[in-house]
């Protein structure tokens, strides 16, 4: 087994990967972004005290994404029930395995810490029509209603502009070979916004 | 059947969720830079400005060598008799009045304040009571603690209790507990009461934190560190949040809703009174293991400034770091007749 100091060095290089998955996996399943905070945490302590059972020899990230994955659908099930609406397991589960595919192979490009660093500089890259509404939405955990009232733009152009940046985000990652796929898929699409 | 859930096969929105997990990645990286890059008013301005880089090093140099260990003391040991003290001070009969500055961090809301005031009586009858400036046109909402517990008046004018709302009177709750999350947080409120109130906030640093005490010559300060995953974390602490999640309760010792009952209403849907609380946990956080705590909600970083009689506190600092809303509360006391201090106030910085 691999020593504390080892091992919790390691768990914080997964961080940023391991935030990711879990906010993708959850988006519009969840109440709030405070939810995704706790799921990851709730990872990680799993992941700390079932740290003997890892074979140190083989990457952390899969092992990582496991245990998300149990967490992420045991609430995500529990959300379900709690707003009373229907959840097809079957689906959920072809998603969240297609999520766990997309990060493993993002993964086998580059660790962590360089992707932190291409979205970085990818998000400060962005016109600043799109950083500013990006920055307000993630940063400051406004929804898409309070940074139209903040920015005094109507809620579609608020949403538009974030859907707009997120496309934008994705083809500068692309690009420079951060993340997998083509550009096919940038062209923007409606959906709610307000979700985390 | 049918999911209500958006449709997981459609690649647009598939692409569109992965660059949407990154985008909340780098925002909680973002947060930790930022916090990181905060460093406290009085720190900064020790730093050489327009010198040249030789004669600031040399500065430096005589500086460390001579003034610093003549003049700064940092002691662990005596933390927990400076909390002590300051608990004292707040016990003593009287009223303390302290004004509140609460900055949002990051971007262009980093310059938007909400500023107020609470006053802490002592005495046979403690209780603390304030207000927030909610925006330019004065609008203010009162909030405050007492034997009851926390209340807050609603823009309605109706004053809230947050444990009468909708579970009734219940006993106030444990001050050694940590963790604001789901008990002072009250819709309509911008900050956890906890967090305002200098006599909920000392207690909770005695557990999950590392603590500091740095003395000068004419103050002291005290900076206690949240002990945070992965480093630092408590072992006993995540062994009981594992036991407590594979129990189906919650950190705090409530009850989980997939555990619930047949017959019995689920947690959230009817309030409080839908929580079951486990004696095992909350056994466990009264004894200092408190996994709610440490991993939730709790202050990433407080610091106390002190009087020059080493009990009173003259300034506070609290960062909570919560993904949504990551804010600083700045306290300071305030004499009487004292000006606010405008040009005083740390906004942070913003990378």
């Amino acid at each position: 087994m691999e020593s504390h100091d080892t091992f919790d060095r390691r768990l914080a290089q997964e961080r940023f990967l391991l935030v990711g998955f879990v906010a993708a996996a959850c988006r519009g399943r969840v109440a709030s972004s405070d939810v995704v905070e706790d799921l990851v945490q709730d990872t990680l302590a799993i992941a700390w005290t079932r740290r003997a059972e890892f074979d140190a020899s083989r990457p952390l990230g899969p092992w990582l994404r496991g245990i998300a994955v149990k967490v992420v659908m045991g609430s995500v099930r529990r959300e379900a029930r709690r707003r009373r609406i229907a959840m097809d397991d079957a689906h959920e589960i072809v998603r969240i395995e297609g999520m766990t595919e997309r990060f493993a192979a993002i993964e086998d490009q580059l660790d962590g810490r360089q992707l932190a660093e291409g979205v970085r500089g990818c998000v400060q890259a962005l016109p600043a029509t799109f950083r500013e509404v990006l920055e307000l939405h993630y940063g400051g955990g406004q929804s898409i209603g309070e940074i139209a009232v903040e920015l005094g733009i109507s809620d579609d152009l608020a949403s538009k502009r974030a859907i707009r940046g997120r496309a934008l985000v994705a083809r500068c990652l692309r690009s420079k070979g951060l993340v997998p796929g083509s550009d096919e898929h940038d062209a923007s699409h409606g959906r709610d916004e307000e979700q985390p | 059947m049918k999911s209500a859930f958006p449709d997981p096969r459609d690649p647009k929105q598939f692409d569109d969720d992965v660059i949407h997990g990154l985008m909340a990645a780098h925002a909680s990286e973002s947060v930790g830079a930022t916090v990181a890059r905060v460093e406290p008013r009085r720190v900064r301005s020790m730093q050489p400005m327009s010198m040249g880089p030789i004669a600031a090093i040399l500065l430096m140099a005589v500086t460390l060598a001579v003034l610093v260990p003549m003049a700064i003391s940092p002691s662990a040991a005596s933390a927990s008799d400076v909390i002590g003290s300051a608990e004292a001070a707040l016990a003593e009969p009287g009223s303390r009045t302290y004004e509140i500055r609460i900055t949002r961090w990051g971007g262009p809301v980093a310059s938007r304040l909400m500023q107020g005031e609470i006053t802490h009586v002592a005495g046979s009858e403690p209780r603390s009571f304030g207000y927030l400036e909610l925006d330019d046109s004065g609008k203010r909402l009162e909030f405050g603690r007492d034997a009851q517990g926390a209340w807050f008046k609603g823009s309605d004018g109706q004053v809230r209790r947050r444990a009468a709302d909708d579970a009734g009177p219940r006993e106030p709750r444990d001050p050694s507990q940590q963790g604001a999350k789901g008990t002072a947080r009250q819709a309509g409120l911008p900050v956890d009461i906890d967090w305002m109130t200098l006599n909920s906030v000392l207690p909770r640093l005695k557990k999950g934190y590392d603590l500091q005490v740095v003395e000068y010559p004419r103050w002291k300060t005290l900076i206690a560190r949240r002990q945070w995953m992965p480093n630092g974390i408590d072992p006993k602490a995540a062994a009981e949040r594992a036991e407590s999640m594979r129990q189906g309760t919650q950190p705090d010792g409530a009850a989980s809703d997939d555990r619930a009952l047949p017959g019995e209403p689920r947690v959230g849907e009817s309030g409080g009174a839908a929580r079951r609380p486990n004696a095992d946990v909350q056994a466990a956080m009264r004894t200092g293991l408190a996994t709610g705590g440490a991993l939730r909600g709790a202050p990433l970083r407080v610091e106390l400034e002190f009087a020059p009689d080493g009990r009173v506190i003259e300034r506070a600092r609290i960062e909570l770091d919560a993904s949504r809303a990551p804010r600083t509360i700045e306290l300071r006391l305030k004499t009487p007749g004292q000006p606010s201090a405008d040009d005083e106030v740390d906004l942070g910085i913003w990378e």
